[in-house]
């Protein structure tokens, strides 16, 4: 039987808080472990729980699994505004040592979705203890996401409101003064503000990252318009710097797996990659 | 907050344990209060403003529970298995747990949404001195028939169009079928209870309650009268914020967290 325990370690001088998924007692010696990153503004539970059950899933097949807060977020300590990518690579690393130190688990697995996902690529570059990589709706690193990933989702906001517009509601909202003129133009203006001190510092992440030695399965969503570049360049990046990896596509999903069918498909078919990579770090 | 304490805690017994923090204030506690989480995707992106909220309190002296009912967040089992009156008995459970731990002192329920209606509910069983419910559902099945709008709004942006109308989706679950509601399973059941409106004051034993509506504007008339038709007694206010509890991103609910922790201040005195 699989149990489950509220643990806090510390790194950078903060508390971080999360949960610990531990599998029945096997024979066979300490079990493989899984670290779950959420994404930028989410938590350790994932979107619509994912994120537990995923590691009550795994826990059943023999894994150890954490869910834990970055700091700045959900139930750790931190300022939220503090947060960075690099904090989130270094909590990432802080909660790698939390596992091992607690049993030999290996291999240890990074399992990121979102942004998460773009840490756990980061932190797997510069932590060799990291084997294994399963990425849900990965944001691209650095050079990988073409241009500004913001310019880009800017375009679509500027389409869907031109799409409104075409729609009689929006003018009788309009005409009633209903409409919320400063959270438009927000929605419009800060979605078209690059950072590109940030994506210089991400290509040096990314740079680090050709060098890994590990396995690496990316399941993406055939309907997410914020992730198509990024399946399309990190298959392109992997091939080219000969890192084994998988590519799963759900057909339909949204970005976040919105569907108990989609959630399920992401779940399941990471759970077969993780046994096969579990017997080849065996061989 | 210097001198404050987040400890871990379980709360009952055998499987089904539940799973909380309790925040301890530096010195003895002035009161005690029990958070209600809201329910669905308004759980996870209210997690920080209600961990930031118990954190608040907690530098004020109080001690603050926070919990995840069964099925919901870090709780045990799945979603679909429960309903409102099973979370009302985890109320029930972690408010005597709270009591327990910090006897003798006020008692008060805090929750956002769904959480504001199971905490208005409890106080009138439970000895509260006061209760604060951010944002509560005065109809159910508004809600409901919002949050199925919800779902066929994203499957227009990921399909270019919705897969079933509201009505269908309303008939599923009054056929008894389960509805995937954006990876949330909803049971029939679930769908029945929380078709329920939020029930009002009875007698005259209601403690003091703070209403708070949350949104970039005024709350509407039809919702306000409703709120205001159950809650005669209530202080109502308004916090002039985009509602974070359906937000993708951070918000700042600093002034909101003020404002409660200063009403509850004067609930006690």
């Amino acid at each position: 039987m699989t149990t489950e325990q509220a643990i806090c370690f510390e790194n950078d001088g903060e508390t971080l808080r999360g949960i610990l998924h531990l599998p029945a007692r096997t024979a066979s010696g300490p079990p493989p472990g899984v670290v779950f990153l959420h994404g930028w503004s989410g938590c350790r539970l994932g979107p619509h729980r994912m994120f537990v059950k995923a590691a009550r899933r795994f826990a059943a097949q023999g894994w150890m699994c954490l869910r834990f807060d970055f700091r700045g977020r959900g139930e750790s300590d931190g300022a939220s505004d503090r947060t960075t990518i690099h904090s989130m690579i270094s909590d990432t690393h802080g909660a790698i040592e939390f596992l091992r130190a607690r049993q030999t688990v290996r291999p240890v697995v990074l399992l990121g979705i979102c942004s998460g996902g773009k840490v756990a690529v980061a932190a797997a570059a510069s932590d060799a203890r990291a084997e294994g990589l399963v990425l849900w709706s990965a944001e691209p690193l650095g050079g990988l996401g073409g241009r500004p990933i913001r310019a880009g989702r800017s375009a679509r906001v500027l389409r869907e409101y031109a799409h409104k517009l075409a729609r009689p509601e929006t003018w009788r909202k309009l005409l009633r003064l209903q409409v919320h003129g400063k959270l438009v133009g927000k929605a419009i203006l800060q979605a078209e503000t690059p950072d590109r001190a940030e994506r210089r510092d991400e290509d040096r992440l990314l740079e680090a990252f050709r060098a890994f030695g590990g396995r690496a399965l990316f399941v993406y969503g055939g309907n997410d318009p914020d992730t198509k570049r990024a399946a399309h360049t990190y298959r392109r990046f992997c091939r080219e710097n000969s890192i084994a990896h998988q590519f799963h596509e759900i057909a339909e999903s949204n970005h976040s797996f919105y569907s108990l069918a989609w959630e399920h498909e992401a779940i399941e078919r990471s759970a077969a990659w993780l046994a096969r990579l579990h017997a080849w770090s065996r061989t | 907050m210097p001198g404050t304490l987040e400890e871990q805690v379980e709360i009952g017994e055998g499987t089904e344990l539940l799973r909380g923090t309790l925040h301890r204030p530096a010195g003895t506690p002035r009161c005690a209060v029990l958070f209600c989480y809201p329910l669905f995707e308004e759980r996870k992106s209210s997690c920080r403003p209600l961990v930031e909220a118990a954190r608040h309190l907690a530098g004020a002296g109080c001690a603050v529970l926070r919990f995840d009912y069964r099925g919901c967040g870090d709780g045990p089992g799945d979603f679909e298995q429960y309903a409102p009156s099973d979370w009302l008995a985890d109320v029930d459970a972690a408010a005597g747990f709270l009591i327990r731990h910090a006897p003798a002192i006020p008692f008060g329920l805090l929750g956002l949404r769904f959480g504001a209606n199971l905490a208005l509910q409890s106080a009138r069983r439970l000895p509260a001195a006061f209760a604060v419910a951010w944002e509560p559902i005065p109809e159910g099945r508004a809600w409901i028939e919002e949050e199925l709008r919800r779902k066929m709004v994203r499957e227009m942006m990921t399909f270019g169009r919705s897969r079933a109308s509201r009505g269908a989706l309303r008939e599923q679950l009054e056929r008894g079928c389960l509805v995937d509601l954006d990876g949330y399973p909803v049971s029939p059941r679930l769908f029945r209870e929380l078709c329920g409106d939020v029930p009002g004051e009875t007698g005259s034993a209601h403690p003091p309650v703070l209403v708070v509506h949350v949104g970039p504007r005024d709350p509407p008339a039809a919702r306000l009268a409703a709120l205001r038709d159950r809650f005669s007694s209530a202080e109502f206010r308004t916090w002039r914020a985009l509602p974070f509890w359906n937000r993708i991103g951070l918000t700042d609910c600093s002034a909101l967290i003020r404002t409660t922790g200063d009403w509850i201040e004067r609930a006690l005195t």
